[in-house]
């Protein structure tokens, strides 16, 4: 799965995370599949608003600083780091979810970044044909069969599921960087890699969370809409993952205005 | 993405046939539609600039079908409006007449925000993003998907960009845009069901009438605010660059 899909939402909302939605093959039109994914409506539009605020008054501004300063092929390295020291977490669950290709692919990607791209600044696995992608256990219980259970928006952990937070937990333990901090009790590291994480995505799609936010009429339904769609893809990334959005079929409506009318046209 | 000045690209070559879509043709279509977004950005601008991608995609999308995709069962629902009134001939007519206005209303509205949206994501710096169209697969009888990508700067993964188009008679049309997977026209729809469903609940909740012919006209005013303080940001900008 493409890491975009990942951190768009871990932003957007103030930080999406993973989950997926309990059925895949749904194609929902509306209010009813609506009821029925977001039970907590209430409670969650309060708590994206939270979000929202805190977003505005401290993430949004430092992110801003960040991109306005700091250069452009730096920003490019960060960024190929941060990703770099995840790859460990993508690996495990290629394997978990039974795609050894991919796993293979990611073990040399972050064996040749870490040698020869220095660590990950520079994603030189990428210009020998290995691209980034990124896989995490929230995707792993859906590719299982876990159903991801209701959409929750919740204080700064933002749009998520039950069986998203049971995989980001599940994800923290799989990550050596965090084993490493822990076992040396330098636990602070890890929050700093999670505050410059943050920071670093909210700047990379800042036009693209502003231009989402910008024209959308109802800005919690777009971003659930978004996320639900996001872990729907994600889960079936290595099947059929062009079903599951609407075909040219859907837009072909069997009735025309004239119908609605009746005899009253 | 998409839009206008379907002679501009029968001129251009871009001939496609009108029944079964073609996908060499498709992927065609897509990669000289990118191109000329990106030329676009690239040599225009300011109101110019807008201008020219308004005309792209204003002729590039099917904005009724998108538009009637967005409504779904909403629009379907129209239809019971017409039980809320007493079997008089006169007033079924005018209410009538209200539905049909409202579904055209709603339609230019929203042809202008579908436009507001893919000007507010395609009209900015494309300095070292490449766009590609690189495969395509047939969709339903005449439908097609073209796969593209667009290659980053800051070190953002290529976004992925699957385009849903239909043959027309007026040539291939837009019917949707997946950005990594994620449809804007579903999720369009699912915003729309939020904004129906709440105006549709307080309509009843006030003892109203026409809740769903009430609810449509929430929704197009909505859009239509949007779009006005769209232009209203646009217009500020071109004041504070002139």
């Amino acid at each position: 799965m493409k890491s975009y899909r990942f951190y768009i939402f871990f932003v957007l909302a103030f930080l999406g995370g993973c989950g997926h939605n309990s059925d895949p093959s749904s194609n929902k039109d509306s209010v009813e599949s609506i009821k029925n994914q977001d039970p907590f409506e209430p409670f969650n539009r309060k708590m994206f608003e939270f979000n929202r605020v805190l977003d505005g008054l401290i993430l949004e501004p430092f992110a801003n600083v960040y991109r306005n300063s700091v250069h452009e092929n730096a920003q490019r390295s960060i960024s190929s780091f941060l990703y770099n020291l995840a790859e460990p977490v993508t690996l495990a669950n290629d394997f978990l979810q039974a795609k050894k290709d991919r796993g293979f692919e990611t073990f040399s990607r972050f064996m040749i970044n870490t040698t020869f791209g220095l660590f990950g600044l520079f994603d030189v696995a990428e210009k020998l044909g290995l691209p980034r992608h990124q896989e995490d256990f929230g995707q792993t219980l859906g590719i299982w069969g876990v159903p991801s259970g209701p959409y929750l928006v919740l204080p700064l952990i933002g749009s998520s599921t039950p069986t998203s937070l049971v995989g980001r937990t599940a994800d923290f333990y799989l990550s050596p960087y965090n084993y490493y901090m822990v076992h040396y009790k330098k636990r602070q590291y890890i929050y700093v890699r999670l505050g410059v994480e943050t920071l670093v995505r909210r700047a990379q799609y800042a036009d693209d969370i502003k231009n989402f936010r910008e024209n959308s009429i109802d800005f919690y339904a777009a971003v659930r809409s978004f996320y639900l769609q996001n872990q729907k893809a994600q889960i079936q990334d290595t099947t059929d993952r062009e079903s599951l959005a609407p075909g040219s079929d859907a837009f072909n409506l069997n009735d025309d205005d004239a119908d609605i009318l009746g005899e009253f046209k | 993405m998409i839009k206008k000045i379907s002679l501009f690209w029968i001129l251009l070559g871009l001939s496609i046939s009108s029944g079964a879509a073609s996908t060499d043709g498709a992927i065609q279509f897509m990669q000289k539609l990118g191109d000329q977004v990106i030329q676009t950005t690239q040599t225009k601008h300011g109101e110019e600039k807008r201008q020219a991608l308004r005309d792209i995609f204003e002729n590039s999308v099917h904005h009724t079908s998108i538009a009637q995709f967005v409504l779904g069962k909403a629009r379907r629902a129209l239809k019971f409006v017409f039980k809320e009134v007493d079997d008089l001939e006169k007033e079924k007519q005018a209410l009538a007449h209200d539905v049909k206005n409202s579904l055209e209303e709603f339609y230019k509205i929203y042809k202008e925000s579908v436009t507001r949206t893919y000007l507010s994501s395609f009209d900015r710096d494309y300095k070292d993003e490449v766009f590609q169209a690189t495969h395509a697969k047939q969709d339903g009888e005449d439908g097609v998907v073209v796969y593209s990508t667009l290659d980053r700067k800051n070190g953002a993964p290529p976004l992925n960009l699957h385009w849903v188009l239909k043959s027309t008679e007026g040539g291939l049309k837009i019917l949707d845009l997946r950005v990594e997977g994620v449809s804007q026209a579903e999720k369009e729809r699912d915003e729309a069901a939020s904004i129906i469903r709440k105006h549709k609940d307080q309509c009843k909740q006030d003892g109203g009438k026409f809740c769903d012919l009430a609810a449509l006209k929430k929704l197009t005013d909505d859009h239509k605010t949007l779009n006005d303080e769209w232009k209203k940001k646009i217009r500020g900008e071109a004041i504070s660059v002139n």
